[in-house]
């Protein structure tokens, strides 16, 4: 969570990087446009043509980073080493695929899968900028761009195909179900659409997506707590009981992250086994836990379903994460944890 | 003070400005100039009599977010350099998040924490009422995950 400081100081930031326009000439170079408009509009007003002028929202790409705070004493090495990684620096992880292979952002913009076992990175798809909103299956991938999904195949040969337009005003969260990919914005609700086109359709109002088949009536209000989940699948509703006192509850289909007063609050929907973690927070853009089991924040993984905090090390406190996958920089090499290569809890 | 004079002296602050309200160079630069163009029919009356900064920004504003409303966009936003770097990945991520938000919402957040304009003065630049614009910016917030101290007051 960032503060309204922090939002005046993006903003000043970025205005400072203003870059320097003749603007008379611009202003003298429309002033005549328009009076070459008007005159062409006058000789053209026996014939009327009506223009559709469609509006056209963006999705912009930027990657997912957290600089985390304090530093624990142990390392994730020898909690799951099997989970830990390293690649060449120039990559980006996106998401966990498997417990052996991750799709990552290449800086040449490129898309592509690297597989931990034999160390081979194969590319999946280029593109002018990394993916912002990205759904990974077990055989394809999907990502937003523009007013678009685009789906391409994890493996084997295959172009990226473009399917939509999808609606809803600022779609943030993309899931991949079967064969159908569905979105959510937090205006909007949930809509799916087939992986190979069609028109989309309005799945649920007034929910977020969680991993499919699951939503959530997730609330704008970053204090409010939501107060059911849904199987959009079954139709099923769970309720959602907030532990005494905690506010923000960000959920998953079993567990939920909150706050009370300065503590971090790991709880179940229904209220109970709650647990005061310090440091976990909300990922930025999906706050509710990875394969229901995970939270981060504070340089530890915490892994819900065994009750187990899990520090990492990252060499100087800045670390970032993917869907399922938490890394940072180290000797020009990039380290990191593979969530879907931690086995289940005993 | 001739037109000219006041765009050579204000031209950079209102660039400056129409980079945060767009969330491009291209746009704000067509912004400023499209205001300028329509502050330059009416420069005698204003200069004189209103305050012509506070008149062209308010004119901003509202073209701002009337044109995002009915106006197609004519080239791929990727196409024109982004003021943010590659690794800056903190500002990046903020950034990107404001620029996807619907113009009225990036507009009311503009106008408070940039222009550091108070609700009611907000409500007015944009015609629209002071609940209104508490919601957007209510909105706005929550879409970036950002703590809004006066909706929560503690964290």
């Amino acid at each position: 969570m960032r503060t309204e400081e922090e939002l005046a100081r993006v903003l000043r930031t970025i205005a400072e990087r203003a870059e320097h326009v003749d603007l008379l000439s611009g202003v003298v170079a429309k002033r005549r446009h328009r009076r070459r408009l008007r005159a062409r509009v006058a000789l053209a007003s026996a014939c009327v043509t009506i223009l559709g002028w469609g509006a056209a929202a963006w999705w912009p790409s930027p990657p997912r980073p957290v600089v985390g705070t304090a530093a624990p004493a142990a390392t994730v090495d020898q909690v799951w080493p099997r989970a830990v990684f390293t690649m060449p620096g120039r990559y980006r992880p996106l998401a966990a695929i498997s417990a052996t292979e991750l799709l990552v952002w290449g800086e040449q913009g490129t898309i592509e899968v690297y597989d931990a076992t034999t160390r081979r990175f194969t590319v999946v798809a280029r593109l002018p900028q990394a993916p912002r909103d990205v759904a990974v299956g077990s055989d394809r991938v999907a990502w937003l761009a523009e007013d678009y999904v685009w789906v391409a195949p994890l493996r084997g040969r295959g172009a990226a195909r473009r399917v939509g337009p999808v609606k809803g005003t600022s779609v943030d969260r993309v899931t991949l179900a079967g064969d159908h990919v569905a979105w959510s914005s937090p205006l909007d609700g949930v809509w799916r659409m087939k992986v190979d086109g069609g028109a989309p359709e309005k799945v649920a109002k007034g929910l977020q997506l969680l991993d499919w088949p699951w939503a959530i009536d997730e609330p704008l209000d970053i204090r409010t707590n939501p107060t059911r989940v849904v199987n959009l699948e079954t139709g099923r509703t769970f309720r959602i009981t907030p532990a005494r006192g905690v506010e923000g509850l960000r959920c998953g289909p079993t567990w939920c992250l909150g706050m009370r007063d300065d503590d971090s609050v790991v709880q179940r929907i229904d209220g109970s086994q709650v647990r005061v973690r310090q440091g976990l927070r909300g990922h930025p853009y999906r706050d509710y836990p990875y394969k229901d089991r995970f939270f981060s924040g504070g340089m530890a993984i915490y892994d819900a379903q065994a009750d187990r905090m899990v520090p990492f090390q990252a060499a100087d406190g800045g670390w970032s994460e993917g869907q399922g996958v938490i890394f940072w920089r180290q000797s020009g090499q990039l380290r990191g944890v593979n969530l879907a290569a931690v086995p289940p809890a005993q | 003070m001739e037109f000219e004079d006041f765009v050579r002296a204000r031209g950079p602050a209102l660039l400056r400005y129409g980079l945060v309200l767009t969330g491009n160079a291209d746009d704000a630069a067509d912004l400023v100039q499209e205001a300028l163009l329509k502050l330059s029919s009416s420069w005698r009356r204003v200069r004189n009599k209103d305050d012509p900064e506070g008149y062209i920004r308010t004119i901003m504003a509202r073209q701002h977010v009337s044109w995002w409303r009915r106006r197609r966009r004519e080239q791929l936003t990727d196409e024109v350099p982004s003021p943010v770097r590659e690794d800056e990945h903190d500002l990046r991520e903020i950034w990107q998040r404001l620029r996807a938000l619907p113009p009225k919402q990036r507009a009311v957040l503009v106008l408070r924490y940039y222009e550091q304009l108070a609700d009611d003065e907000i409500a007015a630049i944009l015609g629209v009422s002071p609940a209104t614009v508490r919601s957007q910016a209510s909105r706005g917030l929550a879409t970036l995950r950002i703590r809004a101290q006066a909706l929560i007051g503690r964290w």
